[in-house]
């Protein structure tokens, strides 16, 4: 049946409307004239009606196409995806500062900046947690897969069994099991654990005084023999053996340090535990380049160990050497932010090599910015004594000692350290002695004095010294490792 | 060949039908003719308008190009803020709203990201307007558009043969491992 003329269209009957130019609409335009047939009339879209004069299309087509909209539901799927855009730029904006604190985490692990990669990766959940708690919605989370990667710095600052401890607060058991990252913390943590059931009851009853020291070594050596074969174990019992060994017998140094190459030589790999006690060895014992090395390696397992920067330090005052105590405050800068650590180096640098100036408006500088460590207000102490500035001295050892007890009673078990205490006692020593009394502190002195009895037995050498008037603070301050301790 | 194009852009449904859209508005305001309805079906067409060749130089280059602008923009942004939560922030199963979200947010961003491209046809088309013999575009037009025709005419064929699919698929892998 014909269709209805359109627009005086004449209907070609003739025409096959499947047929359709497949070719590239480049070619079909480029391609040179072809001659005409009556087919080469035929509209490209319907293929049925002739085409109109100087167009592709018959009218109806061609109508068809100028007028044809774009459904409304395009419009509508355009419009939600604008606001998702809006939305995603929200969620983009809002994930930017914990995932900013990840990267920076994980660069700290990769350059071995464990302090840094820790603090980074808390600061990624306290930020999604504060910007939560700011917006009372919950926009931004970080998943518990972070925390797996948070534990490798925990091994490393702390002991790797921590690193489980930590874990399992956030996943099972299983999960830590079956995860390949996960599975050595769990398998150090068996490992102490299974010691720990077995040498805890001789400690226990060493320290309850129900057992002599030596029945508990050779309880302990006994533990030896079982776990000889595995190595993870047989750590703890030696580190337990070593305890007990030094606690109960105050070995000394040399002994210390002898049975702890033997423990090395036994179970490699512990170096979490091994190079910071070389590091104290090496220096009581005035071994001072295995120290350095020791300190070296220490660094490079983490860029972020103040003690082994300041061991370091101590070393370099030890050999009089200017120099290398900026080299180790650079190298200190090299791998970690000017903090209070830095500060108080760079005093301690400056009070030991007799810029005693300089010194003071460091320390100045540095307590405006942060004075919440109390190392700071014991540097300050020692240049007020290094000055015979009792007063001062005694005040500054006051709030380092009260910052360190809080601290101390907050579960910072390492705050209230031998050093402080030889500073507070003898600043507060010194100013009973010769100080002014006008200390906004005065009143405590006998209090403080009294927590010290029996402390003159097992003051250091240089304490007795300036005490007993036979070196002045100042030649103390600016002569060896530049300290009391 | 076809088939596989035709899977993809099935793939990618979310992308394809707003690049359809774009075109067509695009197209609609160059003066076109928009030849076919829908914006999804079973021909090498699929996830484009087939329309008419623009008159004009800029028809031909906005049909060719701002469509993909946009996929652009709105694909990059959509998911970089589906896969950041993802791939770094190890957003998991356990946040029970956020996590499809954020999965959808991603979804709907890569399907834009793989449907950049115009038709070969279009791109040809574009450059055949910018640079060819007869009433090619002035000097400063010509060096300014190089390298972006160049990136689309090998984008179009990169999305013929659905080779971008390929492509997105590897660095999502790669980002999530």
């Amino acid at each position: 049946m014909n269709d209805i003329p359109e627009n005086g269209e004449l209907i070609n009957e003739t025409a096959e409307p499947e047929v359709k130019d497949n070719s590239s609409k480049i070619k079909r335009k480029n391609a040179p004239a072809p001659v005409e047939t009556p087919e080469d009339n035929i509209c490209i879209v319907c293929g049925r009606n002739r085409k109109l004069k100087g167009e592709d299309y018959c009218s109806s087509c061609l109508n068809t196409m100028r007028h044809r909209r774009p459904p409304v539901f395009a419009f509508i799927a355009a419009f939600l995806v604008v606001v998702l855009t809006l939305v995603a730029l929200l969620m983009l904006y809002l994930n930017y500062a914990p995932a900013k604190r990840i990267i920076e985490g994980r660069a700290a692990v990769r350059e071995n900046r464990m302090q840094d990669a820790y603090d980074a990766y808390e600061d990624a959940f306290n930020l999604a947690q504060e910007l939560n708690t700011d917006l009372n919605m919950d926009l931004v989370a970080v998943g518990n897969r972070i925390r797996a990667e948070e534990a490798e710095p925990i091994a490393v600052l702390y002991v790797p069994y921590y690193a489980y401890n930590f874990l399992s607060q956030y996943f099972s058991e299983e999960d830590i099991k079956s995860d390949p990252q996960m599975l050595p913390y769990y398998e150090a943590n068996a490992d102490y654990k299974a010691a720990y059931d077995e040498f805890s009851k001789y400690t226990t009853a060493l320290n309850e005084g129900e057992m002599e020291t030596d029945e508990a070594l050779a309880k302990i050596r006994e533990l030896k023999e079982k776990f000889k074969d595995d190595k993870g174990k047989l750590f703890w019992v030696l580190y337990a053996e070593s305890y007990v060994d030094v606690s109960f017998n105050q070995t000394g140094p040399e002994k210390q340090l002898e049975y702890l190459e033997n423990m090395e030589k036994t179970c490699p790999g512990q170096d979490w535990y091994y190079l910071g006690c070389y590091r104290n060895l090496y220096f009581q014992l005035g071994r001072y380049k295995e120290c350095v090395d020791a300190c070296n390696a220490e660094l490079a397992l983490n860029h972020n160990e103040s003690e082994a920067y300041f061991t370091k330090l101590k070393v370099a005052f030890i050999n009089e050497n200017y120099e290398a105590s900026n080299d180790i405050l650079n190298e200190f800068l090299q791998y970690n932010e000017k903090n209070d650590e830095y500060s108080v180096m760079q005093i301690m640098i400056d009070r030991r090599f007799g810029d005693i100036d300089t010194a003071d408006s460091d320390c100045e500088q540095a307590m405006k910015v942060g004075s919440g460590l109390p190392e700071l207000h014991r540097q300050k102490a020692l240049n007020a004594l290094y000055r015979n500035d009792y007063t001062a001295a005694f005040e500054s050892a006051y709030n380092a000692y009260s910052m360190a007890y809080n601290l101390y009673t907050g579960g910072s078990a390492e705050s209230l350290n031998s050093v402080l205490l030889e500073t507070v006692y003898v600043c507060t020593m010194m100013y009973k002695e010769h100080g002014d009394g006008m200390s906004e502190f005065h009143s405590d002195v006998d209090d403080l004095l009294a927590s010290f009895k029996g402390y003159d037995a097992i003051a250091t050498e240089n304490s007795k010294a300036i005490l007993s008037g036979e070196k002045t603070a100042e030649q103390v301050l600016s002569e060896g490792a530049g300290d009391l301790a | 060949m076809t088939v596989i194009y035709i899977i993809c852009k099935i793939l990618t449904c979310p992308g394809a039908y707003l690049r359809g859209f774009l075109e067509h508005i695009v197209a609609k305001i160059c003066g076109c003719y928009i030849e076919s309805d829908g914006y999804i079906r079973m021909d090498e067409v699929s996830g484009h308008t087939d329309h008419s060749f623009p008159l004009k130089k800029g028809g031909a280059v906005a049909i060719a190009f701002i469509p993909g602008i946009l996929h652009f923009v709105f694909g990059v942004v959509l998911s970089f803020a589906g896969i950041l939560p993802l791939a770094l922030l190890k957003v998991d199963f356990s946040h029970h709203i956020l996590f499809p979200v954020y999965i959808i947010v991603t979804y709907i961003g890569v399907s834009m990201l793989c449907n950049l491209f115009p038709l070969v046809d279009d791109a040809l088309f574009c450059k055949e307007r910018l640079y060819g013999k007869e009433g090619g575009a002035n000097i400063f037009v010509r060096i300014i558009m190089f390298i972006p025709t160049v990136i689309c005419i090998a984008g179009a064929y990169i999305e013929r043969y659905c080779i971008n699919i390929l492509i997105i698929g590897a660095l999502l892998v790669l980002m999530f491992t």
